[in-house]
This record gives C-alpha cells, sequence and structure tokens, in this order.
C-alpha cells in the first residue's frame, strides 16, 4: 500500500473534497459576492471617472447657441447623439467685442454624417484650429503645420489612425490627429477645418436656401473663453442683450447643472456599492461561521485526539483559504469577462458619461476586492478557532450527541 | 448503471443550452448589424459580420447536435471525443469572430461593440466549460 | 501508580440556579495491567469523570496526577502531547472523522504532532488485528456500527498510549461484537496496558479486574 502522508494540506483537501456539495455552494457564493463588488467597484470608479473628465472638458466658459438649443448642445456633448443647428455667423465677431471675452472660436456641428467608415450617424464637428482653445487638449499627437482643407481629426472611437484617409462625399481627407478618450460624444466626432466643413455641407445639398446664402460663415456654437476677472453671469447677460436671438449658456452653469445630476447618481452607485461591500463581508463572515458551527463536533474530535488548537487552525484556514480564493478568481474571471469586452456597450446604454479608469486603478480594485473576499473566509474560521479556544472541549463533542 | 445515468446528462444538456443560447445570441440578443454596403459596381451586399453571423450560425447548430449526441452515448471514449470535438467548436467560433471573418472594422457599429465581446466571451465560457469536462471524463476509471 | 485521581468534584454551572454536581469528592488510583469497569446509571458522572482523566474538562476541584504530573498543571500544547500520546480515549458514539476512510481515521493521531515516518505500517497491523484489513478505505459512512467502533478503538491505540480510557464502548453493538471488543480490551490490559471502560452493561463486568460503581457523582467500593 502507497499512503500520502497526511499533512495540514492533505486534510483540508481531503475535508473539501468529501464534502463536495457545501465547497461548491460556498465557492459559487464567494463568487458572486466577489463579481457584485468588482463589478459595482469598476462601474462606480468608470462614472466617477466620466464626470470627472467631463468637467475639465469643454474648456470654455460660455458657450452661445442660437436660441432654444441648448438641449441639442447637451445632446451633442454629452451623448454623440448628432444633431445640426446653426446660428449667425457675426455673433463671433461680435461676441469678440464685448468686454471680459479673451477669446472665441466658433465651432459648426453636423449631424449624420455618411462615411465609409461608418454606418452608424457620425457627429461632424468644424472648428477654427488658430483661435481653438478646447479640441487642442484632447489631441494625443501632435502634428505639423494647420489645418488644411483635406484634413481631419478623429475622435477615439473613430476606426482611422493618423496618417489614414477617409472619403467623404467622394472626397478625400488626411487623417492627422486623433483624440484621447473623452468618454463622451467626442469619441465618436469626426473634426475638421471649420471653412471645409462649410464647404462640405453645403455640396451636400442639406442647407435651405436661406442657410445656404449664409454659407461663409454658418457656425453652430460659439465658444467662449473669459478673461480672469469677468463675471460669467455678466458676459452672458451683455451677450444676450447685444444678439436676443441667442443663448448664452454658462458653462459651469451648464456643466454644474450636468454634474448635479450626474453626481447623485453617481452619489446613488457608490452608495449602492458601499452597501453592497458590507452586505458582502457580513455575508460571507456569517455564512462562514455558520459553516464552521456545524462543525463544532468534527473540531471536537480532533482536539480530543491531541491536536493542539494551532493545528486546527491551520487546517481550517487552509480549508476557508482555497474555497475563498478559488469562488473570488472565479467571480472577478466572469467579472472581466462582462466589463472590459462589453464596455462600449455599457457606456452606450448608461448614456452617461462611463470612462473605465486607468490600468492601475483597475488593477488595484480587482486586488482590493480579491483580498477583502479571499480573507473573509480565513478571518471568519480564525475568530470561530479562538472563540472554540474558551470553551471546552467536552461540551463541543457533546453538543451534537 | 444509475451512477453512470446522472454522469451522461448533465454536460450533454449544457452543450445543448450553450449551442441554443448561442443562436439567441446571433439572432436576438446581439444580432450582427443588418445595413448594407454598396460595391463599386453600385449593387449592395451585406457587410462581413453578416458573413460572421451565417458561419457561426451552423456552429451553433452543430452544437445543440453534439449535445443530444452527448446525451445520447454512454461510452467513455465517445463522449470524449464528442467533448474534444465541442472545445474545438468554441475554438472554431472564436477564430472565426476575431481572424478569419471578423467582424465590421468601426467600434461605433454594433456588430463591434456588442456581437463580438459576446461571441468572444461565449466561446471562452464553452472553451473552459468543455475543457474541464474533457478532464473530468478522461480522469474517470472504466 | 500510573493515575491517581485525588478527591476530583466537578460541578457545571457553578453559582447559577440549575448549578449540578456530576462528579462529588471521586478517589481512584489505577496502575498498570489494571482493566478497571466503572458501571452505573447514565447520568451518574461516568464521562464527566473520564473527561477530567483524559484532559478535555478542567475539574472544580481536587487533582489529577497521571504518571505523578498534575495534568490541569500543564500547558495547552503538553495537555495535546498527553492526549495525543499517551491516554487513547474511546468516545460515546462513533467518534471517526467521516471525511477520512478508515486507514487515514486511524492514522490521524500520528500526524497531528511531529513524527518521523507515516505510520502506515501501524495502522495497517491495528486494522488487521481487529479483521478489518480489507475496509481500510472505507468511509466511515460505508461501515457498520460495530465495525466503526473497532476503528475508532485503533485509532485510540495508534501512539501507543500507556492508558485507554473507553466511554460506553459496547453501546451501541451488537452482543457478539461486544464480547470480541471486551476480549481485546483484556489482552491489551494483559500486555501492559491500563484499561478504564465506563459501561452500564453489567454483563461484561466479568472481564474486568476491578469493578467500581458510580452513583450520583460519587464513587462506591470496590
Amino acid at each position: 500500500m502507497n499512503h500520502k502522508k497526511l499533512t495540514v494540506f492533505t486534510l483540508a483537501f481531503e475535508n473539501i473534497k468529501r464534502n463536495r456539495f457545501r465547497s461548491v455552494w460556498l465557492v459559487i457564493l464567494v463568487a458572486v459576492f466577489a463579481f457584485a463588488i468588482f463589478c459595482g467597484t469598476v462601474l462606480t470608479g468608470s462614472l466617477d471617472n466620466g464626470i470627472k473628465t467631463m468637467a475639465g472638458r469643454v474648456g470654455a466658459d460660455l458657450m452661445v447657441v442660437a436660441q432654444g438649443y441648448e438641449v441639442d448642445l447637451e445632446d451633442t456633448l454629452l451623448r454623440s447623439e448628432p444633431s445640426t443647428f446653426y446660428l449667425d455667423g457675426e455673433v463671433l465677431e461680435g461676441v469678440r467685442g464685448i468686454a471680459g471675452v479673451e477669446e472665441a472660436s466658433s465651432q459648426l456641428f453636423i449631424a449624420s454624417l455618411d462615411a465609409d467608415c461608418c454606418t452608424v450617424p457620425v457627429q461632424l464637428i468644424g472648428y477654427d484650429p488658430e483661435s481653438d482653445f478646447t479640441i487642442k487638449n484632447w489631441l494625443v499627437n501632435v502634428w505639423d503645420g494647420a489645418l488644411g482643407q483635406d484634413d481631419i481629426v478623429v475622435g477615439s472611437l473613430i476606426l482611422a489612425e493618423p496618417g489614414d484617409q477617409l472619403v467623404f462625399f467622394n472626397k478625400v481627407y488626411n487623417v492627422v490627429a486623433k483624440l484621447d478618450d473623452t468618454g463622451m460624444g467626442f469619441d465618436s466626432s469626426i473634426f475638421m477645418n471649420r471653412h471645409a466643413a462649410q464647404v462640405m455641407i453645403a455640396d451636400s445639398g442639406r442647407l435651405s436656401a436661406d442657410e445656404l446664402k449664409h454659407r461663409d460663415d454658418l457656425t453652430s456654437a460659439v465658444m467662449v473663453k473669459l478673461s480672469k476677472d469677468a463675471d460669467a453671469q455678466e458676459v452672458a447677460a451683455a451677450i444676450q442683450a447685444e444678439y436676443p436671438q441667442t443663448d448664452a449658456v454658462v458653462s459651469s452653469d451648464f456643466m454644474r447643472d450636468i454634474a448635479s445630476r450626474l453626481t447623485d447618481i453617481s452619489k446613488l452607485t457608490i452608495g449602492i456599492t458601499v452597501l453592497l461591500w458590507v452586505v458582502a463581508v457580513m455575508v460571507l463572515f456569517f455564512v462562514f461561521s455558520i459553516v464552521m458551527d456545524s462543525r463544532k463536533k468534527e473540531l471536537g474530535l480532533l482536539i480530543a485526539l491531541g491536536a493542539t488548537r494551532k493545528k486546527l487552525a491551520r487546517i481550517m484556514l487552509l480549508e476557508s483559504f482555497v474555497i475563498t480564493l478559488l469562488g473570488a478568481i472565479c467571480g472577478i474571471f466572469a467579472a472581466c469577462l462582462i466589463l472590459f469586452p462589453f464596455q462600449t456597450l455599457i457606456a452606450g446604454m448608461l448614456e452617461l458619461p462611463y470612462l473605465l479608469p486607468s490600468a492601475q486603478v483597475i488593477f488595484a480594485y480587482m486586488m482590493l476586492s480579491l483580498g477583502v473576499t479571499v480573507a473573509i473566509g480565513p478571518i471568519s474560521s480564525l475568530s470561530f478557532i479562538r472563540k472554540l479556544s474558551k470553551t471546552d472541549v467536552y461540551s463541543l463533542i457533546k453538543e451534537n450527541d | 448503471m444509475d451512477g453512470q445515468k446522472r454522469l451522461k446528462y448533465p454536460a450533454g444538456i449544457a452543450v445543448v443550452i450553450f449551442g441554443v443560447l448561442l443562436l439567441l445570441l446571433l439572432l436576438v440578443i446581439v444580432p450582427v448589424c443588418d445595413g448594407q454596403v454598396e460595391t463599386a459596381s453600385g449593387s449592395f451586399i451585406p457587410m462581413k459580420c453578416h458573413w460572421m453571423s451565417q458561419a457561426v450560425l451552423l456552429f451553433a447548430c452543430l452544437l445543440i447536435l453534439l449535445g443530444i449526441l452527448l446525451m445520447a452515448s454512454a461510452g467513455r471514449e465517445t463522449r470524449l471525443m464528442l467533448l474534444i470535438v465541442t472545445a474545438a467548436c468554441a475554438v472554431c467560433v472564436l477564430l472565426l469572430v476575431t481572424a478569419l471573418i471578423g467582424v465590421c472594422g468601426s467600434p461605433t457599429m454594433r456588430c463591434n461593440y456588442a456581437t463580438k465581446p459576446a461571441l468572444q466571451v461565449f466561446s471562452v465560457v464553452l472553451l473552459v466549460f468543455s475543457g474541464a469536462s474533457i478532464i473530468n471524463v478522461a480522469r474517470k476509471k472504466k | 501508580m500510573l493515575l491517581n485521581v485525588e478527591s476530583v468534584s466537578h460541578i457545571y454551572n457553578e453559582g447559577k440556579p440549575n448549578r449540578c454536581v456530576a462528579v462529588n469528592n471521586v478517589s481512584l488510583q489505577v496502575g498498570e495491567k489494571d482493566f478497571l469497569c466503572l458501571t452505573g446509571k447514565s447520568g451518574c458522572g461516568k464521562s464527566t469523570l473520564f473527561h477530567m482523566i483524559c484532559g478535555l474538562l478542567p475539574p472544580t476541584k481536587g487533582k489529577i496526577l497521571f504518571q505523578d504530573n498534575d495534568i490541569w498543571r500543564q500547558d495547552e500544547a503538553q495537555l495535546a502531547l498527553m492526549r495525543n500520546a499517551q491516554i487513547g480515549y474511546i468516545q460515546q458514539g462513533s467518534g471517526l472523522l467521516a471525511n477520512y476512510t478508515a486507514f487515514d481515521n486511524v492514522r490521524l493521531p500520528f500526524f497531528l504532532h511531529k513524527r518521523e515516518g507515516d505510520g502506515a505500517e501501524r495502522a495497517a497491523m491495528l486494522l488487521e488485528r481487529v479483521g478489518l484489513a480489507n475496509k481500510a478505505e472505507n468511509y466511515p459512512a460505508e461501515l457498520s456500527g460495530g465495525e466503526q467502533k473497532r476503528v475508532a478503538i485503533v485509532r485510540a491505540l495508534m501512539n501507543d498510549p500507556v492508558m485507554l480510557v473507553a466511554d460506553e464502548p459496547t453501546a451501541d453493538i451488537d452482543e457478539e461484537s461486544t464480547h470480541e471488543v471486551m476480549r481485546f480490551f483484556s489482552e491489551l490490559a494483559q500486555e501492559g496496558m491500563a484499561v478504564l471502560v465506563a459501561t452500564h452493561d453489567m454483563d461484561i463486568l466479568s472481564y474486568a479486574n476491578r469493578v467500581f460503581k458510580m452513583k450520583a457523582g460519587e464513587i462506591g467500593e470496590e
């Protein structure tokens, strides 16, 4: 007969193997909680990250749009729902002349542009590279020279890299730059020189005769940067007084308004996540305690046979560690299978700024979820054994008789 | 005898469920894009994700068949072979989605952000499942 | 003297309304080769006395000397080692660990403290001695009550103890097995081991060379 030595390992594994039903359910339970807390934490982190990124993203203090188009602006900036709206072009020069305005740059939004790269609508944004102060912050690469008539910049979700060429309306454009991930509408937008955009839109035959007359200074929004000591509300009032047909949106208000709505959601998700953690820790702790409690007699027997409590603790620690480790790895693996391949889908479904945190942050979340779920089993078993030390072995053996 | 019966059904049922799930994924849950592209000659043809979907549908039917065969077979070697074919199906689906045919290029398209990850996750899970079943069957003594 | 119990008492729930004197001022001497039977009704304090002797339950009063050591003045590790190596304790009921085979159950005491080797030879020999060599790889659930008892008995002998303490070893087995077990205990006593058996079965008293009767926590004359 060839027999393995009986060690702490073989005893623990034998316990797990012989109680397959109990072990499997414990592993599943741990996996479910590891899955939930890791998913919850990553989702919350991504929303938080998305909102933070958005706050710094617009880069303009004021945005001037045609009266009543504030909602369309929000759609374009936040949700990548392409929209088209126009503003009288002379507003730009007028705004520049108003006291307190340091810089102003116009942008032209054109919706539903069909391109061979994409079957879904793309937002085309024409901007003025010389006066721009909002788009350039997001450029991941720098290229020589200005944005020519044939050059375009693409958002992070557009399938093209600098150096590629894209065809719109039978005209070839060179991709010269790409934007960083913004988690917002910019990701599926294409940016081009405003004049090139004007030409394109005019040629596409989508403009009314009236709009065509203004084709040279067709504008959707004017982005305004204020001088340091200017008051946003006052300047906005001044612009609206000068141009009654416009809405001057104070972007801190605009953003604060959106951000406060988002923050409410974010607070809710953080709250739910915290609750989830507390519930997970408590449930796992109690379940492991109950399992240990049901094994009192087994523990008492080992003590009667001369096992020291240290030895007992080692067997139980190893046993619960193996179970929680297995469960936590399964749960987090499953979470990764959902969170990362489907991130675009999740972001789209949430209709909220959703931006995965950096790899380091995600790794930290993962280690935290793994650490906590793996630790609960052993900690709970250990605390049970400690409690056990204070009771007489006699009562343990007696208990379940 | 009773024990053998208990061993034989779960894997087969699971494989049938995998097959039905794959059908549902492709037809109902995350279908590929339904748009068509215009060729140089002016005719409209489906995009490549459509062809990928057709190919994977065949594998879904194959999986259902494999599951039924697994339920019907008791021999250890037969079951082993059927499970190996199941694992091969998982690899084929993965390859069809990523390398052999693939989906449309743009990350903004449904086949790219929904169908592709769904099928990738599906094949990984199926691969893990069939791998575990193969080990399970192989380990059992005759 | 191998074991010297000096005026030992145990009181459960001391200071509470449900206070209960289980063992009252008991003194007892046991030497090598003694085969001692303790009889009495259930609840007369036999098990409590045995638990104190085996180092599982501290006495409320009095002391227990084992090989001239006061066992309740040892620390936990020494007490564990004593239970493991010197006293073989067979508790009421089966007392086997359901997760391990009969063979591993028998070997288990060998591994609870640091020892050389794997104990396989001795465990196999012990199982052979009680006629269970062919059941070595069976789990307790696959053994009959008598077989389980025999496994528990040889497990108590695994580390070659100097004293064997058996609490109702024949309570749940048939008559034939009962006599087999008692004959086995006599053999062990003849080989030099001190054997203490608690029982309420009057038929088996004839195997012992000393018999005590316990009543309401007090021990009677020999």
